[in-house]
């Protein structure tokens, strides 16, 4: 009994931790969703009302659709570099150097990778079309940010050029974890660095690839402030993401309820997606 | 030794009572602001406490906050509390309606009727809801055409006098590939610059009355103005819509790549942050009525407003703050301190002005020009936030132009439906 006493007390930072930083904000954050309120005068109850004007919106169904475009993007460029790289590296001469220069962008903020590319992606004085139109190549010169949908994939390309780095540390933490055994062995067998790459090595690499592709999917549901430095959603909401939707929503136009309806539907899709990920994922263990 | 200690403790104890007693004694009046980002701004507020304080005796503390939308925020939680600033920079008429309908704000009106005569009645008109006044200008901005003047000499080009005139200059500098026209739909809000200055060349009776619900988006008046900008649109008179207007343009414009751009008269201070010089390099000219029987109109702003926190414990001391802060010495502080901005107390001693400035304020005067505030306070919010990314979808679209309208008519109906 005086054991499990201990134990409660021991618990009782990180829980009220939790409670009052992640359960509570929750479950307000739900009860705001199905009020109208301005955050000045008192919430009025509307009921299941900002839901349903949430999937009337076209601005919303843009930014849902894009937080997917987001998704299977960050999982296919970031991540899958990320991997290739990693692979590409982990043996060869200058080894580091290739490291420090894949991992250097992500030691800036989001913040400041956005102004960098807004100044890349500047249409009259920017590096890119400056660059195509010393190379004469003025037909691939364009108003990155401004075109829909290229802004999304520019901004995309960004994100890229920030966040591989990191992938790739975790996949060459992975990498030299690996066993030695079943590599030297498919190299016997004939294997060439290919086949062993995607027949043995991506395998084993299971648990690893399942924590960045978590992470890389909570991350690109969630992705806000890139974005809003470099568009803030625009041109005409066109770039917009759900988190950039809550934000403009809650703190733009205050439509608290509203704001808070997204976020809600934000929560449940990342924790639905990320779950059966995880789950799926992690049902075989890789023996060897 | 250990005597000692607690004498020390006992002698800290009372050194922190006293401090914070002291502090207790004279609460600091607290401004609230969005200029944190913009270093160059906190400096101003300052100087402006120190004056106020050999005014009347009363000093402030500013609270800069980096961006305008955490400024919204805090501002807003804090108003309903007894945290309330006891001053704030915001916006005025529809920016601040929300505000005086929840009765946060200082009635301001007698500070105002104090003034009368030195204001004119559109500037109060821009802080007044059913006949109370609840806010005061920090400065005034006029929105101008900014042309590289150089450019317009090497050319023997004149400021125009009309509104073909204008256009035959956009026409000149187009045919040479100098960009005619600087413009963005970067950062959302610079999309309304162009419509409203057409919207009111084109009628300003019609502009004011569509900002408060009382004329339509789809009206006759408001598609002869997009027809006109479309054209110009068409014709290729702006720099790209992507282009940032704080940095490149500045930069192309010194270039003489550009040669014109409408903007706030406080869009001086940018232009001579990129090395240019006002008067020398760059000049400004008042844009003519699209529509002749418009007459002589200028959008203004009432820029930078302060308003006084009703629930604030240092309520007496705001008003007088915000008292001092609309005589005439209050306006040529605030206005000599940030930059060289035009005051809005028409009282006021303008020779701190850059020349060029003090032309506009007396062209202003002598022509008897027309004031009308500005889009994004004169229409309600909610219909503005929608307005300006329907405005972008134009510009990158313009041949879509009567289903923005359709589009913006919708927004409007929607919003004057629950708030008539």
């Amino acid at each position: 009994m005086k054991r499990s006493k201990s134990v409660y007390l021991f618990l009782a930072p990180a829980l009220v931790m939790v409670v009052v930083f992640l359960l509570f904000p929750m479950v307000y954050t739900l009860s705001v969703s199905f009020t109208r309120w301005d955050g000045l005068s008192p919430p009025k109850f509307n009921g299941l009302e900002n839901y349903i004007d949430l999937f009337r919106s076209r601005a919303f169904l843009v930014s849902l659709k894009n937080t997917f475009i987001w998704v299977i993007f960050t999982l296919l460029l970031p991540v899958g570099l990320g991997l290739l790289i990693a692979w590409g590296v982990s043996n060869i001469k200058l080894a580091g150097l290739f490291k420090a220069v894949f991992y250097i962008p992500l030691t800036l903020s989001a913040v400041t990778t956005g102004l960098i590319w807004v100044w890349m992606y500047g249409p009259q004085l920017g590096v890119l079309n400056n660059l195509f139109r010393a190379l004469h190549l003025d037909f691939l010169a364009h108003s990155w940010l401004t075109e829909v949908p290229l802004n999304t994939y520019s901004m995309i390309f960004a994100w890229t050029w920030r966040t591989t780095g990191s992938n790739m540390i975790m996949f060459l933490i992975g990498l030299q974890a690996l066993p030695k055994e079943p590599i030297e062995a498919s190299q016997l067998d004939g294997f060439s660095k290919w086949q062993t790459f995607i027949y043995v090595m991506l395998p084993m690499l299971r648990s690893m690839t399942t924590v960045v592709v978590a992470m890389a999917l909570i991350n690109s549901f969630n992705i806000f402030d890139i974005i809003y430095v470099m568009t803030s959603g625009g041109p005409y909401r066109s770039s917009e993401t759900l988190a950039v939707t809550m934000y403009r929503e809650s703190f733009v136009l205050f439509h608290m309820g509203y704001g808070a309806a997204v976020a809600v539907v934000l929560s449940i899709m990342v924790l639905l997606v990320s779950a059966f990920y995880v789950r799926e994922m992690t049902k075989r263990e890789i023996t060897y | 030794m250990s005597k000692r200690i607690s004498g020390l403790m006992v002698g800290c104890s009372l050194l922190f009572l006293f401090f914070g007693l002291a502090a207790a004694a004279e609460p600091e009046l607290v401004l609230m602001h969005d200029k944190g980002g913009a270093p160059n701004y906190q400096p101003v507020y300052e100087a402006m406490s120190d004056a106020c304080f050999e005014a009347t005796g009363v000093a402030f503390k500013q609270v800069p906050y980096p961006t305008t939308e955490i400024h919204m925020a805090a501002v807003r939680t804090a108003l309903p509390t007894n945290k309330a600033p006891e001053l704030f920079t915001w916006w005025s008429t529809y920016r601040m309606k929300p505000l005086i309908d929840a009765g946060l704000l200082a009635d301001l009106t007698n500070l105002w009727d104090a003034r009368k005569g030195e204001y004119d009645p559109g500037v109060r008109g821009a802080f007044e809801f059913n006949g109370r006044v609840y806010g005061l200008p920090g400065s005034m901005a006029y929105w101008v055409v900014w042309y590289h003047k150089p450019l317009f000499e090497q050319y023997g080009l004149s400021r125009p006098n009309t509104w073909d005139e204008f256009i035959e200059l956009c026409d000149f500098f187009k045919s040479r590939d100098i960009i005619p026209l600087g413009t963005t739909v970067q950062g959302r809000w610079p999309t309304f610059i162009y419509t409203e200055q057409f919207l009111v060349g084109m009628d300003p009776d019609f502009y004011e009355a569509l900002m408060v619900g009382k004329a339509k988006y789809t009206d006759e008046t408001a598609v002869k103005a997009f027809e006109v900008y479309k054209d110009m649109l068409k014709k290729g008179y702006f720099s790209d819509p992507g282009t940032d207007i704080w940095t490149d343009f500045p930069r192309l414009f010194g270039q003489g790549k550009a040669a014109m751009i409408l903007m706030g008269s406080w869009y001086a201070v940018t232009l001579e942050s990129a090395g240019l010089k006002i008067g020398e390099d760059f000049d400004a000219f008042l844009m003519p009525s699209v529509n002749p029987k418009s007459g002589k109109v200028v959008i203004y702003e009432a820029s930078s407003p302060v308003l006084v926190g009703k629930k604030s414990v240092g309520l007496k001391d705001a008003l007088k703050v915000a008292s001092w802060w609309l005589t005439p010495e209050g306006q040529y502080m605030f206005g000599s301190l940030s930059g060289g901005q035009i005051p809005c107390n028409t009282a006021t001693d303008i020779s701190y002005l850059p020349q060029v400035k003090q032309n506009i304020v007396k062209t202003l005067k002598t022509e008897g020009y027309r004031l009308v505030n500005r889009y994004w306070e004169a229409t309600p919010t909610d219909i503005c936030e929608e307005a300006v990314d329907k405005f972008a979808e134009f510009i990158l679209k313009p041949d879509a132009y009567m289903q923005v309208l359709g589009d913006l008519e919708k927004i409007a109906q929607d919003y004057w439906r629950e708030h008539k």
